[in-house]
């Protein structure tokens, strides 16, 4: 009997091994291109080595499209050292190629063949058919029906823009959060005497060194309604400082929106839940972040705005701001799409999407497509999510593009 | 080149040749089950590699979800595993994938208790071959709060109202009560179940009248009986009994041991009860564990998987599984076995299998399971009535269910 652990390191050691092939010849294959990249039938051979390695990829059974960007790929590189690097960027190329053939075979090849099978039909009763044709068949409506059906409504009444639109606010709700309490709290970890700074640092950040599958399922079990603390702590608050007012009895968290409830079953109340589980997580890292920038900015600014006779806000609207902006502005960008895309916390809160009603776009591509094998859906959806960050990413990045004061 | 260097060469490369040449046959195997039962395994393929050097069982453990995933993936580049252990609901999706074989040809079906054959039936072949039966549910009950088992609902109502004191968190029942596999046997009590195949077409079929009456009566034992509370998962019911707050507690046979070991003497085990309004008996979801062969398994590797399969279905085994890890044997020599009847620990777990019905290996019970969360749940909340909560797990399970029986296309662009 062979003790478990060894295949898995054999397969890493043969993994390594490929990785290190293809590293290997893809340094190769750039050494030579620079060795003839000046001689005049260098862009013809790099087009007949290309259609040679597109032919052979095909006849070995690659789709048209995988052949199609086999057979691209030479050329292109071949027109980039021709027009674009001339030979010029020796060294510089050297150091990139490790990155770029990293790329092309980690990232945009599944991403080419993502997109090639969101056309197709792949799912469970047709995989069999990609097992033995090695072809996987065209969804309906030329391709297009997975695309379709992403924007068609679900039974449950859960449309793609209720998802959508919960995932806008998810990500709004969270952001405006971790931004703003991040950076309250790097305001005052960064004011002058402030002592135990080190000790309050320490205990902000825990949420974020904590792992987050266990902050989460800690925050969860905290939920419960019957055994949960957060239910257990509204009660008790309510009964030690509720009082009596005009024939009233007022109880405080309640009066403000906060009672005792079954939070799984409630969907607007697993979406609050979620929401602060997220909230608290999220703030550290905005938090070092905004200290790390501010405790870059030098004082000599801030004495120069007293001397100008700057009032506390002023010099927070008009020095602090600005120079936090080079940091803000990523920040922001990262987290937006980190708290877009945040599978963990809603998957885990929801019981691996066992409760409804806190479904954000990432989940609810999980549960639609691999709950039931539809993985051309799946793909489908992934494209239109990506597209939809694309367009998010784009506004974010033109909103708060840096204004140059004109100089005339 | 020496003479001499040459021999060495061919010497060395002959002895490598050779070497290789009697390397054992590699079965890969894998498994999603519990630490303890892969000891237990690991034990069981040492015996079967002594008696069979020829092979070797090269075991890997996934979880559940990886394992369905993994194998599906790998099936397409020829590297999955030969064998696969794993629950019965495996055979609906491995099957409709096309990456298993029938098994039939395997075993001699006269060997197999046929309930547990049952279970991965489909289309009329068997798909999967059992080595135990269980999962299923039954009651627990504390014997310091009730003497006796509950025979009907009536008796776990009427006990449970004694016993429910919310302020102190304590009800009369505990249970996983917004999961439909807790729910799922009520239905069976009611006269109702989740799917139907009529003509080679499986639908689900949730609203019925049976199902209504299944649900009312679950969402009563909350809103009218007041014997559970408003929302209890897995944990808060599981910790509510061993806490002594709950007298009666449902759950699976996975945790005998753990109850046992908590309340020794004290714990009693029974079958679901009687359904009071219908007169039948709740009727559990009964699984088990199978090994299921990789449909593009070579002929000389299913000539090992065959003497395998013989092995671990022998009456030894068996009886073992059966004693070190309280698990029904499926096979009928082990179950008749006078050793079996001295396992005092697994006849309630027998005891409570006899009422319980095939768990549906079909993949349209993955969206039957669907809609019924989605059902239960909204009745549980309030946020729907029974009637309305029916319709919608309906409808819903109708949307999963077009999802996955999409038609095939005949040809392959």
């Amino acid at each position: 009997m062979e003790i478990t652990v060894l295949p898995a390191i054999s397969e890493l050691l043969l993994l390594l091994l490929i990785l290190a092939g293809i590293l290997a010849t893809g340094i190769g294959y750039i050494w030579l291109n620079y060795k003839i990249w000046k001689y005049p039938f260098y862009l013809p051979l790099t087009l007949l080595f290309g259609i040679s390695l597109g032919g052979y990829t095909y006849a070995n059974g690659a789709s048209q499209l995988a052949a199609a960007f086999f057979g691209t790929i030479p050329f292109l590189i071949g027109l980039y050292f021709k027009r674009g690097l001339k030979g010029d960027f020796k060294s510089s190329t050297y150091f990139l190629a490790p990155a770029v053939i990293g790329v092309i075979f980690l990232f945009l090849y599944p991403l080419v063949f993502e997109f090639y099978l969101s056309f197709r039909d792949l799912s469970l009763r047709t995989f069999s058919d990609w097992i033995t044709t090695g072809h996987v068949p065209l969804a309906d409506n030329y391709g297009l029906s997975n695309y379709i059906e992403v924007f068609q409504n679900r039974a449950t009444g859960q449309s793609f823009i209720f998802v959508l639109w919960r995932t806008i606010m998810w990500t709004a709700i969270n952001l405006f959060f971790h931004l703003s309490v991040g950076l309250v709290l790097a305001l005052l970890l960064n004011a002058k005497g402030v002592k135990g700074v080190a000790i309050y640092r320490t205990l902000l950040t825990l949420p974020w060194v904590i792992p987050q599958v266990i902050a989460v399922l800690v925050w969860r079990a905290d939920f419960n309604e019957s055994i949960g603390f957060i239910n257990q702590f509204i009660t008790v608050v309510n009964q030690l400082f509720s009082f009596e007012w005009s024939g009233n009895v007022i109880m405080p968290l309640t009066w403000i929106g906060f009672e005792p409830k079954a939070w799984f079953l409630d969907g607007s109340a697993l979406f609050t839940a979620a929401c602060i589980v997220n909230i608290w997580l999220g703030i550290p890292f905005m938090m070092i972040n905004f200290l790390g920038a501010l405790q870059s900015i030098p004082h000599s600014v801030y004495e120069a705005a007293s001397i100008d006779g700057a009032t506390w806000m002023q010099k927070f609207r008009h020095v602090t701001v600005p120079l936090l902006k080079p940091v803000m502005v990523p920040a922001s960008i990262l987290g937006a799409i980190w708290t877009f895309n945040n599978l963990n916390v809603i998957f885990l809160m929801t019981d691996g999407g066992r409760y409804e009603g806190a479904d954000i776009l990432v989940t609810d591509l999980f549960k639609q497509s691999f709950t039931y094998y539809r993985y051309g859906f799946a793909a489908a959806y992934s494209f239109v999510i990506f597209a939809i960050l694309c367009i998010l990413t784009v506004i974010q990045f033109r909103v708060t593009r840096p204004r140059h004061a004109s100089t005339t | 080149m020496r003479f001499s260097n040459f021999l060495k060469g061919a010497l060395a490369g002959l002895a490598i040749a050779g070497a290789a040449h009697a390397a054992p046959t590699k079965i890969s195997f894998w498994e999603q089950d519990s630490s303890e039962a892969g000891k237990e395994m690991d034990k069981w393929i040492s015996v079967f590699e002594k008696k069979n050097p020829e092979y070797k069982i090269v075991r890997q453990h996934y979880e559940n979800e990886e394992l369905r995933s993994k194998f599906l993936r790998s099936s397409v580049t020829g590297d999955g595993a030969d064998i696969v252990y794993g629950p019965n609901d495996l055979a609906g999706v491995f099957n409709t994938a096309g990456v298993i074989r029938k098994v039939d040809d395997l075993i001699p079906a006269n060997k197999f208790n046929p309930a547990a054959l049952n279970i991965v039936k489909l289309k009329g072949s068997t798909w999967g071959i059992p080595l135990s039966e269980g999962n299923h549910l039954m009651v627990f009950y504390n014997k310091k709060l009730v003497k006796d088992a509950p025979k009907d609902f009536a008796t776990i109502i009427e006990n449970g109202k004694k016993m429910t004191n919310p302020a102190k968190n304590e009800y009369g029942l505990a249970m996983f009560q917004s999961e439909p596999f807790w729910f799922v046997p009520l239905m069976g009590g009611f006269d109702a179940w989740p799917l139907e195949t009529k003509n080679g077409q499986t639908k689900v079929t949730i609203n019925t009248p049976e199902t209504v009456k299944a649900l009312q009566f679950l969402v009563d034992l909350k809103n009218k009986h007041k014997i559970i509370p408003a929302d209890c998962d897995y944990d808060c019911a599981k910790s509510m009994f061993l806490s002594g707050k709950a007298p009666y507690h449902i759950n699976g046979d996975w945790e005998a041991n753990a109850m046992r070991e908590k309340f020794g003497a004290d714990l009693g085990v029974a079958p679901l009860p009687l359904v009071n309004e219908t007169g039948k008996r709740a009727t559990p979801l009964l699984g088990g564990r199978f090994l299921f062969v990789n449909k593009a398994i070579t002929d000389k590797k299913l000539a090992g998987v065959k003497k395998f399969v013989e092995f671990i279905t022998s009456k030894n085994v068996q009886l073992r599984m059966a004693t070190r890890l309280d698990r029904i044997p499926a096979t009928l020599e082990a179950r008749n076995a006078p050793e079996l009847a001295k396992v005092k620990t697994l006849k309630p777990l027998i005891d409570s299998a006899e009422f319980a019905k095939a768990s549906p290996s079909e993949v349209e019970m993955r969206a039957a399971w669907d809609g019924l969360r989605i059902m239960v749940q909204r009745a549980m909340s309030g946020k729907e009535t029974v009637a309305q909560a029916v319709k919608t797990g309906q409808k819903a399970a109708d949307e999963a269910l077009s999802a996955i029986q999409t038609e095939k296309k005949t040809k392959a662009h």
